[in-house]
């Protein structure tokens, strides 16, 4: 009766000590991919405070720009009627600030996903454990309760772990979810924004070429330093009109550029939004993550603002 | 969807005067015709921006909502961290104690 009894304990023991293996592996799973999710996590959020930041500088361009073209057009622009592009620049940079905001969040989920909690608590109930032991006034025992209680603590540390970094996934999906939203809804303002700078730089050296104020060569400088053809008179602006046309729409073509250069780069952060919602659900499903193409679509994205960012530098 | 359409319009309005500005200067004859350019210009610029500007405001308020949240989310997630961190420290204050009383106990016995 009393080694029926015991096998049955035996079983037991085996069962808990093997749920508590299973909990600890998956846990470490999840550890690892937190991480990974987040870091992907912070790179695309980064992308969008990036782009936004962008956007209110396209805006800033075009408010000087219109400064400079209705002075020359003869029309009015009055602080009433440039209170909507403050309003617009703050608006614009109120978004980078929630991206910024979705990436520290991002951090905190890398930074509880990166620390092993069941390793500090396995050793630290290992120390209690062997400390436990050897208090003077107890018995002494043969059994070392030391590794049982410091696996056992090491687990459950683990598991609560898991647990956490799971809602932590949980409560980014539903930001991530709300920000694609928003970002929709408002993708075709945000793309006029580099397209109306294209157009207002474009009327300036319009201005600039036609009125023989600038030297447009260099607008042809790569082509034919390709060729090593020097210019016959590179410090003289254009003189006929065929060419001073062409020039112009040259200029044109560059600027339009940058507002294509700009709108591909929010389809990229929206489809690499997208796919990092698919990552939280199928982390959430405890399925596998496909993070690969998400984070091609981030850097595609960033390397679009960064073309960007080198275009504004060339023009400074 | 009325509110993009009614917004793409307006842009296309604003965008072609601009660009076509000194076109369409140049074939006006008379200074009247020049006026009213320069006022068409105005008000499509004024009511583009107007209305690009309403799709920013009227996002604003959840803009302002969804920051609150995130840093809520992210207190949340950096308490989960604290919480696990404290556990391991109440384990070594325990076991700090615990060697402090088994030294007691061995000073008490030599005395």
């Amino acid at each position: 009766m009393n080694t029926m009894k015991n096998k049955r304990w035996v079983q037991v023991l085996w069962t808990f000590l093997l749920a508590f293996c299973i909990v600890g592996m998956t846990s470490c799973d999840d550890r690892a991919t937190g991480e990974e999710l987040a870091k992907a996590g912070m790179s695309a959020a980064n992308n969008l405070a990036n782009y936004y930041e962008s956007l209110a500088q396209d805006t800033l361009d075009t408010w000087e720009m219109e400064a400079f073209l209705s002075s020359l057009r003869q029309v009015s622009f009055d602080a009433t009627q440039q209170k909507p592009l403050q309003e617009q620049i703050d608006a614009l940079k109120s978004r980078a600030r929630l991206a910024r905001a979705l990436a520290s969040t991002y951090g905190a989920l890398q930074q509880l996903s990166s620390y092993d909690a069941s390793a500090e608590m396995k050793g630290a109930a290992d120390k209690l454990a062997q400390e436990v032991k050897a208090i003077p006034v107890l018995p002494k025992s043969t059994v070392d309760p030391s590794s049982l209680f410091g696996s056992l603590a090491g687990d459950i540390a683990a598991w609560r772990q898991s647990g956490d970094i799971r809602k932590g996934s949980k409560l980014l999906l539903e930001a991530d979810e709300n920000i694609l939203k928003l970002f929709k809804s408002e993708k075709e303002a945000c793309d006029s924004i580099p397209e109306e700078r294209g157009n207002k730089i474009a009327a300036v050296i319009e201005h600039l070429i036609k009125k023989k104020m600038v030297v447009s060569w260099s607008l042809l400088q790569k082509e034919t330093d390709a060729l090593n053809l020097p210019w016959v008179s590179a410090q003289e602006p254009v003189e006929d009109n065929v060419t001073i046309e062409a020039m112009i729409e040259l200029a044109r073509v560059r600027m339009k550029r940058l507002a294509f250069i700009s709108a591909s780069a929010g389809d990229s952060i929206s489809q690499s939004l997208e796919s990092l919602i698919e990552n939280h659900k199928s982390f959430q499903d405890k399925k596998g993550l496909n993070l690969e193409g998400m984070l091609t679509l981030v850097q595609k994205a960033q390397s679009y603002l960064d073309e960007i960012s080198k275009l504004r530098t060339e023009k400074k | 969807m009325p509110e993009t359409n009614s917004l793409k319009a307006l842009k296309d309005q604003y965008f072609k005067l601009d660009k076509n500005f000194n076109k369409l200067f140049s074939a006006c004859t008379s200074d009247g015709q020049r006026d009213q350019l320069r006022s068409a210009y105005v008000n499509s610029r004024d009511n583009y921006w107007e209305a690009r500007n309403r799709v920013f405001q009227k996002d604003e308020p959840l803009v302002k909502k969804m920051v609150v949240d995130l840093k809520n989310a992210q207190n949340q997630i950096e308490q989960a961290l604290q919480n696990l961190q404290n556990i391991v420290e109440v384990l070594q204050v325990i076991t700090a104690a615990v060697h402090l009383g088994s030294s007691l106990i061995t000073l008490g016995s030599m005395f």
